[in-house]
């Protein structure tokens, strides 16, 4: 047992020592952390591509390429408003129903109003069924999974209301050819997906609201705190979230060119796949555009993959939920790492 | 002088409770106001209130004479208040000058300017006398850097009143004398500052006047030059101090019954090292961040230690979670009350016997509850303890903090543990329940427990504890002993800078 | 924080004063009141929806009808009593309908080989053991509950494809069908086994260590850690106990269609949760309230019988099982902010 400290001198080394060791183990925490976001998706990805190329016959070809990339974009733009959900700590258990709502309205506008004004109108109602989730949220303080669950089956109800069961042809060739035309021999949802991706990662990292949204998930307190308005905040999200939805159900609508009441059923559950398995934290406070974006393509990749190799369907249900319980382990693990090299420090 | 800062005669009530019964406080340039009282006074109330984070029921806040309504604490900041809070209210994932500029980021066109930003907080950092690199992402902080990041934070923005909720209570003898420096700059530079503290001589060394709150009323306004600690306290407390009395030298039994060797806790530089006897009380003091709270953790298996032994009874034991710690004799509570102590839906009795020895219960209740032995043994705790409630049915959230400690404690002796660890036993527990505390603590002490109680509250320790030890970043700096263990000489020790030299035994 | 210093009055006192005897360890009257016309409301609700539904199709006051609607609601119920003490502890399942395809598929396909009781006995089985894989993720992989089992319903009802290669498997057995459906007097068995079922629930949560324990890491998680109650454990035991009652749900679904497929029972865990929260069980965890969830149960069943008679185009169920739950959990969201339970939050 040391002797009370008598002098200034020594308290400082000992103030200094701890701050070493305390921006040592948070680097240290950091890598890992790094590492394990890294390696949770890159692995994977790696490995199926691999195989996919190696294993999977016409997994290379041209046409097999094409719808690769039209479905990950697809699924890439929901997950980017997933990403956003899930960093303010939320969860948009209704993109699937919000999708196909979108889709459906998208293509009956489409055949009565023409493609362009069609298109608007499916992001719009993705958007407007965002907002309602977002108010129910912030508004009427239902905790975001359960008000997301409860829309996800109202907003299925509406769109098998609206549709009557029955699928609808979409006529326009013009929104059908959307899909499939390319520039520079990529595929234009691609080139949209790969855009909004962009957009989404300045304004994530670089703009004001994407600090608030790191601060409304990392520490909610904090938000309140410096004046952030954390419901305008969750709001947006949500908001984002059914129109990102709803982008997407444009642009399946485009692909199909014919839809029904029940498209986009599980769709959830890939969009939460993609953004864990990305390295976005369920935890909140870390969004990670261009993982989702990677896991994305991982996602189709395995889809596809199955397909070709005529697996019957019901195999992807179990791949995907393996997938899903997968990544929510490396988040789990991560974090417990985390946690074990920072521990300690908050008294 | 024209008043900066005006309350008027605000009140707020909780369910049940009013916090705050009508305060009025007026504030000039240039002046530097303590706010003191007690916890439960309605201090915390009353900054949330001027901080936008709380609406008053009744009263007004004017600033410049011109009332103000907040709806947010975006309203209080426009109106010039800056807030430097009690709780560590940063956003671990962001760097440091993001966090510094939160809220109110320099932008255009909302693409945050990072060049300026870095700037601004360097400047900032450098006048605090901190040498950090604003990118560093904030959870590699110390916890004494955090406090400072948050003041950086209150100092970045344009503000005439400055509030301080306790911002020395992470910080060390340097820096302390450091924050009081720039107190007194900026009170010279015209602006207002609110300062709370529960470091008597620091309101005595910086603040003009005092404003004592008491209850939820304002007690008394005064020139600090008027008064001296022992009246303050007396305010603070509505009489005159009654001091616990301690009892004679505590008859500290033969056998130890918890003996901790070379424990290596996880974040803590030094391996710890204690021997506690049956009967004996002993304190552990320090800052946040010294290490102490980690101690009693890893003795009660909530964090895993890395290393060493620790015996209870003499048996060695593994402390890998809590429920084996319970198992092996010890228990502990924390000091977050709310958070990790009671069980809000269930009952006082149930409560109470949750952590239950039941190996000396007959078998059938072992395996079932018997309500009628239940509600027997927690009517016996009721008349031991002194709980107030009306009837065993009671939830437990709606009792005061006192009687919610009371019933963990009971909790505690009926785990039948032979070490009991105790994280700041009396925070939010009114004075009157406090010394309640103090003589069951003893009681249990004096039935053969070891007990640690882990306190920032010096004169809580130099009230209770036979031995104390005291630490610093990690390290144990001193051991008082009996007479030794005085309020002084713990302050002292824990910020690392005291000349007395305690004696060794 | 502000603390709380003061003693709020309690109604206990009340009574204390009325018999001028102390109180020993009772509740008072009042809250006892409190309590039971806080069910009641829901009581009311169903009773005023009945009329209304009566009014307007005389037929639905038909014994068979009657008899009917219960024996709608009991399948809800069945699932509904496991679902009450996962939420009471602050967890969630949505892998109902995984489990329900799963160990009703398991059912229909050994029923022509052995007894009615094994086929039931089997099925049990593998709901235990699909809970036990949802405790075992939520407690020891450390995943939310909500999206770990919004996992495992995928890997569940993919199995059940799998297992079924995406038919319909039949029951033949006639036996199987009669015990499943029948009914003593007019009320039918599955209700029957419901009722009991909500009873056994009822003790299992308020009157046992195990209920304590589950109550308590649903009302604040860290206490009962750190109060060393066996949390982790209890955890794993209650989605093993709702396995069983999924299952068990299952078997009589199982008996009603006569048959059994992986689409059976998809979004089923909705019409459960609903049933629980609307109840009065809050989602936050802490307490349950079986007596809420029956009439809860009954209360959905009336609904969709209602809708049924009335001729409404049954995708209304979707929106109205949706709409109703938020109202039930915004109306809870409410009542709980006027601090019912201080110190919860």
């Amino acid at each position: 047992m040391s002797d009370t400290i008598a002098n200034p001198s020594a308290t400082e080394a000992l103030v200094a020592d701890e701050r070493a060791r305390s921006a040592e183990r948070a680097r240290r925490a950091d890598s890992r952390r790094r590492l394990m976001q890294n390696a949770g998706v890159l692995i994977p990805f790696l490995i199926v591509l691999i195989a996919g190329l190696a294993a999977v016959p016409n997994f290379a070809s041209s046409s097999n390429v094409t719808n690769m990339l039209v479905n990950a974009a697809i699924l890439a733009i929901v997950g980017y408003g997933m990403t956003l959900v899930i960093a303010v700590r939320g969860i948009d258990l209704s993109v699937g129903s919000a999708q196909a709502l979108a889709a459906c309205v998208a293509a009956a506008a489409v055949n009565s109003m023409g493609p362009v004004v069609g298109a608007l109108v499916g992001i719009a109602v993705g958007a407007a069924l965002g907002l309602a989730n977002g108010l129910l949220v912030t508004q009427l303080r239902v905790p975001g999974f359960v008000a997301t669950l409860s829309t996800m089956s109202v907003f299925r109800g509406l769109v098998l209301l609206f549709t009557g069961g029955a699928p609808i042809m979409i006529a326009s060739v013009g929104f059908k050819s959307v899909a499939t035309a390319k520039v520079l021999g990529i595929p234009v949802p691609f080139l949209v997906a790969a855009a909004l991706g962009v957009a989404a990662w300045f304004v994530l990292d670089r703009m004001r609201f994407g600090k608030h949204v790191v601060a409304v998930g990392g520490s909610p307190e904090a938000a309140v705190d410096t004046g952030i308005s954390v419901n305008r905040v969750l709001l947006l999200a949500y908001l984002v979230a059914g129109a990102t939805a709803g982008i997407g159900g444009v642009l399946l609508a485009s692909q199909l060119g014919v839809v029904n009441g029940s498209v986009a059923a599980g769709l959830e559950l890939q969009a939460i796949a993609i953004v864990v398995l990305g390295g976005t934290s369920m935890a909140g406070g870390r969004p990670r555009i261009v993982g989702t974006f990677i896991a994305a393509l991982l996602l189709t990749m395995i889809n596809s993959g199955l397909n070709l190799l005529n697996v019957p369907s019901f195999y992807q249900y179990v791949a995907l939920g393996a997938l899903l319980v997968f990544a929510l382990s490396i988040d789990g693990a991560q974090r417990a790492a985390v946690r074990r090299m920072l521990e300690g420090r908050h008294s | 002088m024209a008043a900066v800062l005006q309350v008027v005669d605000v009140v707020q009530e909780y369910p049940g409770v009013r916090a705050l019964k009508g305060v009025s406080i007026e504030l000039a340039a240039g002046q530097v106001l303590g706010l003191v009282g007690e916890n439960g006074a309605g201090k915390s109330t009353l900054i949330r209130i001027l901080g936008g984070i709380e609406q008053p029921v009744r009263g007004e806040v004017q600033v410049h004479g011109a009332p103000h309504t907040f709806r947010s604490s975006a309203d209080s900041q426009a109106a010039g208040i800056s807030v430097v809070s009690q709780e560590f209210r940063l956003v671990a994932q962001l760097s440091v000058a993001d966090n510094v500029f939160l809220g109110h980021e320099m932008t255009g066109g909302g693409v945050v300017n990072r060049a300026r930003t870095r700037k601004r907080t360097a400047e900032l950092l450098d006048q605090l006398g901190l040498d950090l690199d604003p990118d560093r992402p904030v959870s590699s902080l110390t916890v004494g850097d955090r406090q400072m990041v948050e003041i950086a934070r209150a100092l970045s923005r344009e503000f005439d009143v400055l509030i301080m909720d306790e911002p020395t209570a992470a910080l060390n003898g340097a820096e302390i004398t450091r924050l009081h420096g720039i107190v007194n700059r900026l009170a010279a530079q015209g602006k207002a500052i609110v300062y709370v503290s529960h470091h008597l001589d620091e309101i005595f060394e910086i603040c003009h006047d005092v404003a004592v709150l008491r209850d939820g009323e304002l007690v008394a306004h005064a020139p600090t030059a008027e008064l001296d600690e022992p009246r303050l306290v007396e305010h603070m407390l509505g009489r005159k101090p009654q001091a616990y009395e301690r009892g004679a030298a505590a008859t500290v039994g033969a056998e130890v019954r918890l003996q901790v060797t070379d424990l290596e806790v996880p974040g803590v530089s030094t391996p710890f090292d204690l021997t506690v006897r049956g009967g004996e009380i002993v304190g552990l003091a320090g800052l946040v961040g010294s290490g102490r709270t980690e101690l009693t953790r890893a003795l009660f298996g909530d964090l895993t230690a890395l290393g060493g032994e620790v015996r209870v009874d003499g048996k060695p034991v593994r402390l890998r979670n809590s429920r084996e710690a319970v198992r092996n004799g010890v228990f502990m509570l924390s000091e977050d009350r709310k958070g990790e102590g009671i069980l809000p839906h269930l009952d006082v009795t149930e409560n109470a016997m949750v952590s239950r020895d039941k190996s000396k219960l007959p078998l059938l209740q072992r395996l079932l509850p018997m309500a009628r032995d239940e509600r027997a043994q927690f009517s016996k705790l009721r008349e031991d303890m002194r709980i107030r409630v009306p009837h065993g049915r009671q939830l437990i959230g709606n009792l005061s903090g006192g009687n919610q400690q009371k019933v963990l404690l009971g909790r505690a002796l009926l785990s039948g543990c032979s070490v009991l660890l105790l994280n700041e036993p009396t925070r939010g527990v009114d004075v009157g329940a406090r010394v309640d505390i103090y003589q069951l603590v003893k009681q249990l002490a004096d039935a053969g427990v070891a007990v640690v109680v882990s306190s920032s509250d010096a004169p809580e320790l130099a009230a209770i504890a036979d031995r104390c030890a005291v630490y610093f970043a990690g390290r144990q700096v001193a051991e008082l002993h009996g007479a030794d263990v005085t309020e002084d000489n713990i302050v002292g020790a824990s910020v690392g800078q005291t000349a007395q030299e305690a004696t060794h035994v | 924080m502000t603390t709380i210093d003061t003693v709020t009055p309690t109604p206990g006192r009340t009574r204390r004063g009325a018999n001028g005897a102390p109180d020993e360890n009772g509740p008072g009257l009042r809250q006892a009141l409190l309590q039971f016309a806080s069910k009641q409301y829901l009581v009311a609700v169903l009773i005023v929806l009945c009329v209304a539904v009566g009014l307007a199709k005389p037929s639905f006051w038909g014994t068979g009808n009657l008899s009917n609607v219960l024996f709608q609601a009991s399948f809800v119920g069945l699932a509904a009593c496991g679902m009450t003490l996962l939420i009471a502890g602050g967890l969630l399942d949505l892998s109902v309908g995984g489990v329900i395809a799963v160990s009703s598929i398991a059912v229909a396909t050994v029923l022509p080989h052995t007894t009615i009781g094994g086929a039931i006995v089997l099925a049990l089985v593998i709901g235990a053991v699909l809970g036990l894989i949802n405790g075992l993720l939520v407690t020891y992989v450390k995943i939310a509950p909500f999206i770990a089992t919004l996992g495992t319903q995928y890997l569940f009802l993919g199995l059940a494809f799998i297992w079924t290669s995406g038919k319909v498997v039949p029951i033949t057995s006639s036996h199987f069908r009669d015990a499943t459906t029948g009914k003593l007097g007019w009320l039918p068995v599955p209700f029957l086994v419901f009722v009991v079922l909500a009873v056994l629930t009822f003790l299992l949560l308020q009157r046992t260590y195990f209920g304590r324990t589950v109550r308590a890491f649903g009302s604040n998680e860290r206490a009962a850690v750190l109060a060393g109650m066996p949390v982790n454990r209890s955890k794993v035991i209650v989605f093993i106990v709702a396995g069983v009652c999924f299952a068990l749900a299952g078997v009589f679904m199982a008996g009603r269609l006569s048959s059994a497929e992986g689409n059976m029972a998809t979004g089923f865990e909705m019409n459960v949760i609903a049933a629980v929260v609307v109840g009065g069980t809050a989602l936050r965890g802490g307490r349950g309230t079986m007596f809420g969830t029956v009439v809860g149960s009954v209360l959905f069943a009336v609904l969709a019988n209602a809708l049924n008679l009335l001729g409404v185009a049954s995708y209304w169920q979707y929106v109205l099982t949706g709409a109703v739950l938020i109202a039930a959990i915004a109306v809870g969201a409410r009542r709980s902010s006027a601090a019912e339970v201080r110190g919860a939050g």
